[in-house]
């Protein structure tokens, strides 16, 4: 059962009482149950993150009063619940690895190249140069790379991670637009 | 690196590979939700093992795990295949611009090179001077254009990608039999025993009468269903006909070992 536009307004502001803000401590949760939700190795992780979501929501009017700390915490004490009944459930097998047919790896690698075409020229000289080489070149490579930059080495790390991420958020939003 | 650094990435990297305790998983779980830094960290750790597994970098436990634990769920395939794709993107950015470095001149860059110290004047009129601006400008500029056609990574155009197994007999219902008048640029994924691990992988290309057409060297690839090198090649190579690559790796001896041979035929259409 999905959240009502009241109860998820409620939910809200018991998260904050600056609706922007607590739009953003909402994402920031849902993300983050998500990604819980992967590492456990649950098959559906973005509707167990909802199951989560829900009872929260259903349970605001008796520990709104009561509650004390941070809210997402309560949220994790939620989620652990609704893990363990995943794992009483039988869960669903685990798929095979999505297919890699010709086509899909095509489409996939066109996007790829517009993608990076889109990042900045920046962006797109630091991804190319910080996944170059493999072992030990690859490590002198990076360090190289930060000293150039000024930064430090886990600094850029973290940097190439999020433009990674970017990109796969592109790829993907670009093979879905070419499906449809 | 600092020690709080490396302790937090080894932290994370025990999680994401299912070996941390119950009760340091649960620990760790909070400082994900609550901790910016660590979530930040998980995802660059997802990256790093990612890339590590597609490297053959991973000890053969962890290699397990990846496999067993940490590659359970779709939305994990999914980055595993992005970066697959990611580092041929890169090793094939990464070629062209070897090869652009490789046809540059050993002299300074055209834009700081004296343009007119052939000619005999060393103290240029006003007139000459404007005239000889404006031709660095010309020349500059054509060279600026064909400077950066040659070294920015070019995309490698239409790509068919094609998985060949060795060993194969040449018998026609054996052979893989495809076209290439779409694509640009051929890749041959070569299957490989996942147990190999030379330094350095070569493919020749061969016609069916031993000419050799083409070669290139690359790096082994993991993947959840096995291990591969991916050759690309020039569709324009391809003329109709029977191939075979002969693929070979290089041993910690610095000797090419023969790993097999793997045919082919390319059709009309």
């Amino acid at each position: 059962m999905g959240l009502t536009k009241e109860s998820f307004d409620a939910l809200l502001a018991w998260l904050d009482s600056d609706p922007e803000t607590a739009a953003r401590k909402y994402e920031v949760i849902r993300s983050r149950l998500i990604k819980i939700f992967v590492c456990r190795g649950c098959q559906e992780p973005e509707d167990l993150t909802d199951v989560t979501i829900d009872r929260v929501a259903r349970k605001l009017e008796e520990i709104r009063a009561t509650f004390a700390g941070e809210r997402i915490r309560y949220f994790y004490g939620v989620a652990n619940k609704v893990h363990l009944e995943y794992l009483r459930r039988k869960p669903p097998p685990i798929p095979p690895p999505s297919s890699t047919n010709t086509e899909e790896i095509e489409r996939e690698y066109d996007c790829l190249e517009r993608c990076m075409q889109r990042l900045t020229a920046g962006n797109r000289e630091l991804v190319l140069q910080y996944y170059q080489e493999d072992k030990q070149a690859k490590i002198d490579n990076r360090k190289r790379l930060a000293d150039q930059l000024g930064i430090a080495v886990n600094a850029l790390r973290i940097r190439a991670c999020r433009i990674r991420a970017s990109l796969l958020e592109c790829v993907q939003k670009c093979v879905h637009e070419m499906a449809v | 690196m600092n020690s709080d650094d490396a302790n937090l990435q080894q932290t994370v990297r025990q999680y994401l590979l299912g070996r941390l305790a119950p009760e340091d998983s649960s620990q760790a779980e909070e400082r994900l939700l609550t901790d910016d830094n660590f979530y930040q960290e998980l995802l660059a750790g997802e990256d790093d093992l990612i890339d590590e597994y597609l490297s053959g970098e991973l000890s053969a436990p962890e290699q397990k795990l990846f496999e067993d634990f940490f590659m359970t769920t779709p939305e994990r395939h999914e980055k595993l295949r992005f970066g697959r794709g990611l580092k041929k993107y890169v090793n094939q950015a990464g070629a062209v611009r070897a090869s652009a470095t490789i046809t540059e001149p050993a002299e300074p860059s055209p834009s700081k090179r004296g343009w007119f110290s052939f000619l005999p004047w060393q103290n240029p009129t006003l007139s000459y001077s404007l005239a000889a601006a404006l031709v660095v400008i010309l020349i500059g500029g054509v060279i600026a254009i064909i400077w950066n056609v040659g070294i920015r990574p070019q995309p490698p155009g239409r790509l068919l990608a094609i998985e060949l197994t060795s060993g194969l007999s040449r018998g026609d219902d054996q052979i893989k039999t495809f076209s290439v008048t779409s694509a640009e640029t051929v890749e041959l994924d070569l299957r490989i025993d996942p147990s190999y691990d030379y330094q350095r992988y070569r493919g020749v290309l061969q016609t069916v009468d031993g000419t050799e057409k083409f070669q290139e060297d690359g790096a082994k690839i993991n993947s959840p269903s096995g291990a591969i090198v991916a050759l690309r090649i020039p569709a324009r190579l391809l003329p109709p006909g029977s191939y075979s690559v002969k693929l070979s790796g290089l041993n910690r001896q610095g000797q090419y070992e023969d790993l097999g041979r793997y045919s082919f035929r390319v059709t009309s259409g």
